[in-house]
């Protein structure tokens, strides 16, 4: 038995000698799985946040760097040449320019393995009618000065900036003065629309005849002293037919902040005195696109309403049964006015002499303007860069570019326009 | 003998554990994303920022008067051989910009300024110098143009004179000559981990 036991023991030991190898072994084999599944781990990271697309990116980013170069190019070109001449006076230097710059960047960025080629293929006239003194009237300039109702450009597709600062007091004063101290109100019913056409107006006709009219006024007495009130009349409407009283005009009007005596009426972005005004953005969504006159109106009025005025005004009061109003409310307001006279048979008559007591002639409006168009404008109308308001001066309104770049594994050719920086809306 | 026997299977087994072990460590990868100072994601990270930076910069139209704040002799106003800036950023507010973005976080910045002399030649101004760029530093850059009625300014930042009938940066090309264009610069600009 004693062998038995001394086998039994070598047995055992047999035994855990073995078992310390297996467990090495089992040991070597945890590890080396453990550094598998470490390796898949970190690949796995390694492929995910890869960054792939860079070369589009890349390209995207240069057109639009290229964009923005060559608007600084027009902006320079339009900068430094400065004039009212023809067009080729400013064409030439850009076109030179351009193509000066586009070689430059063609050659760097052969530097670096890349293509891109950058081509003018066509600019666009355009002109920059301005008035820069501010106590001048809206009358015109240039061959024709003095002009009260006159066209500032013929043919326009987009008026990249159209902005007005008016001098609020210089606007006619729908509320008060010679008006008010007469009227009681009754009588403003009658002559709330009447008034419209004493007051100044932007006018733009498109080519189907279609008119859009902003007009400008304040009315301290019933509105509020600090503020411009532009009323817009859509094709269609007629002014001298609304039969509104002066406040609800004013409610239907947008009104602008007056700060320092003035406020600004952007047309193009739709704002009046930096607040939003849905009424002007008619001309952002309707009229731009399309060919378009820009006029001004009334900018000094005589004081006078004409024949066919005043039969329209009278025509209308008739058909709403209204004529009685309004022929009692001429009568009174003609014998106040002309106590010593016996009153004049005929209505119309009336009509017309009541307007020209009450003596709303005069400059309608002064202030600033800045309007770049699309067009060369009608420069009969305008005084030459560097003479008294207003100017014209002849610009590069926009440029077409093609575009070329090949870099890596993205190619792109695309046709974009650039506008100068002041034409942008 | 058996106990000679049973110390060499412990050595073995002690041995595969062993070699086991190092081979898991050798076969570990090492990628170029692993953490640390010179991984991928932070050369990105200042590829990004630097060429941030610049966009910043040219919106904010401080790049152009950076670069034409030169003497006309072609060399900038710092203390470093031939004027480039070497202990601090250029005044004004490109240097303000670089200060925001790459100061105090132990990132030094080169800038150059590239451009053409002739129809296949370059040439290289350093405008800003912090030391040599080591292997993992990235580059980003932006195109300037520049026109002949563009103002140059001295010291001080006041103008005087304009690029055109200056001498530094031209371009010998006489195309460039009857166009309002200057020369079109290339500003690059190196990060690097300190």
């Amino acid at each position: 038995m004693a062998d038995v036991n001394v086998a039994g023991l070598l047995g055992e030991d047999r035994t855990r000698g073995q078992l310390i190898l297996i467990t090495a072994l089992l040991l070597a084999v945890l590890f080396v799985g453990l550094a598998l599944v470490l390796n898949s781990a970190i690949y796995v990271e390694n492929v995910s946040t890869r960054d792939s697309g860079d070369d589009s990116r890349e390209v995207l980013d240069q057109r639009a760097m290229f964009a923005g170069d060559l608007q600084n190019t027009i902006d320079n070109a339009n900068a430094v040449t400065n004039t009212s001449g023809s067009y080729d006076e400013v064409e030439d230097p850009f076109k030179r320019a351009a193509a000066n710059w586009s070689s430059s960047v063609e050659r760097d960025n052969a530097k670096t393995g890349g293509i891109a080629s950058v081509r003018v293929d066509s600019t666009t006239e355009g002109a920059k009618l301005s008035q820069t003194n501010s106590t001048r009237n809206f009358t015109d300039g240039g061959v024709n000065s003095g002009n009260p109702d006159w066209t500032l450009a013929e043919n326009v597709t987009d008026a990249g900036t159209f902005q007005l600062e008016l001098q609020n007091q210089s606007l006619i004063d729908m509320s008060g003065g010679a008006v008010s101290n007469i009227l009681s109100d009754t009588d403003q019913v009658l002559l709330g629309g009447v008034l419209f056409h004493e007051t100044f107006h932007v006018e733009v006709e498109t080519a189907d005849g279609d008119v859009w009219r902003a007009y400008m006024f304040q009315a301290p007495d019933i509105g509020d002293e600090d503020e411009l009130y532009v009323y817009t009349e859509e094709p269609g409407e007629d002014i001298l037919t609304i039969d509104q009283t002066v406040s609800s005009l004013i409610g239907d009007s947008c009104a602008g902040d007056v700060e320092g005596g003035t406020a600004t009426v952007d047309i193009r972005n739709g704002t009046v005195g930096g607040s939003p005004c849905s009424d002007l953005s008619y001309y952002e969504d309707e009229i731009v696109g399309t060919e378009h006159n820009i006029s001004y109106r009334n900018a000094r009025t005589d004081g006078e309403l004409d024949e066919d005025a005043a039969e329209k005004i009278i025509d209308r009061y008739n058909s709403d049964g209204r004529l009685d109003e309004l022929e009692d409310g001429v009568e009174s307001l003609f014998n106040l006015l002309n106590p010593l006279l016996g009153l004049l048979g005929n209505t119309e008559d009336e009509l017309i002499d009541v307007w020209d007591d009450v003596g709303l002639g005069g400059d309608r409006a002064s202030g600033t303007y800045e309007v770049v168009v699309d067009s060369s404008g009608e420069r009969d109308n305008f005084n030459d860069v560097g003479n008294s308001d207003p100017t014209a001066q002849t610009v590069v309104y926009s440029a077409e570019i093609v575009t070329t770049q090949r870099s890596g594994s993205a190619s792109l050719t695309t046709e974009t326009e650039v506008r100068w920086s002041e034409a942008e809306p | 003998m058996r106990g000679q026997a049973y110390t060499l299977e412990s050595v073995i087994a002690a041995l595969l554990i062993l070699s086991a072990l190092v081979f898991a460590l050798q076969v570990t990868t090492v990628t170029p994303l692993s953490a640390s100072t010179s991984s991928q994601h932070i050369e990105n990270q200042q590829r990004s920022a630097a060429s941030g930076a610049l966009t910043a910069a040219t919106e904010a139209e401080a790049l152009k008067p950076a670069v034409s704040q030169i003497s006309s002799n072609g060399t900038y106003y710092g203390e470093g051989l031939d004027g480039a800036y070497v202990s601090d950023y250029p005044p004004g507010e490109f240097g303000d910009i670089l200060d925001r973005t790459f100061g105090g976080r132990g990132l030094a910045v080169d800038i150059k300024i590239s451009y053409q002399t002739g129809d296949t030649s370059w040439q290289r101004l350093q405008m800003v110098q912090r030391g040599s760029p080591s292997d993992n530093a990235v580059t980003a850059s932006k195109q300037l143009t520049l026109y002949d009625s563009d103002p140059i300014y001295d010291k001080n930042g006041d103008k005087h004179g304009t690029w055109n009938g200056t001498d530094p940066l031209e371009v010998n090309d006489q195309v460039n000559q009857n166009s309002d264009v200057y020369n079109v610069v290339t500003v690059e600009v190196t990060v690097w981990r300190m």
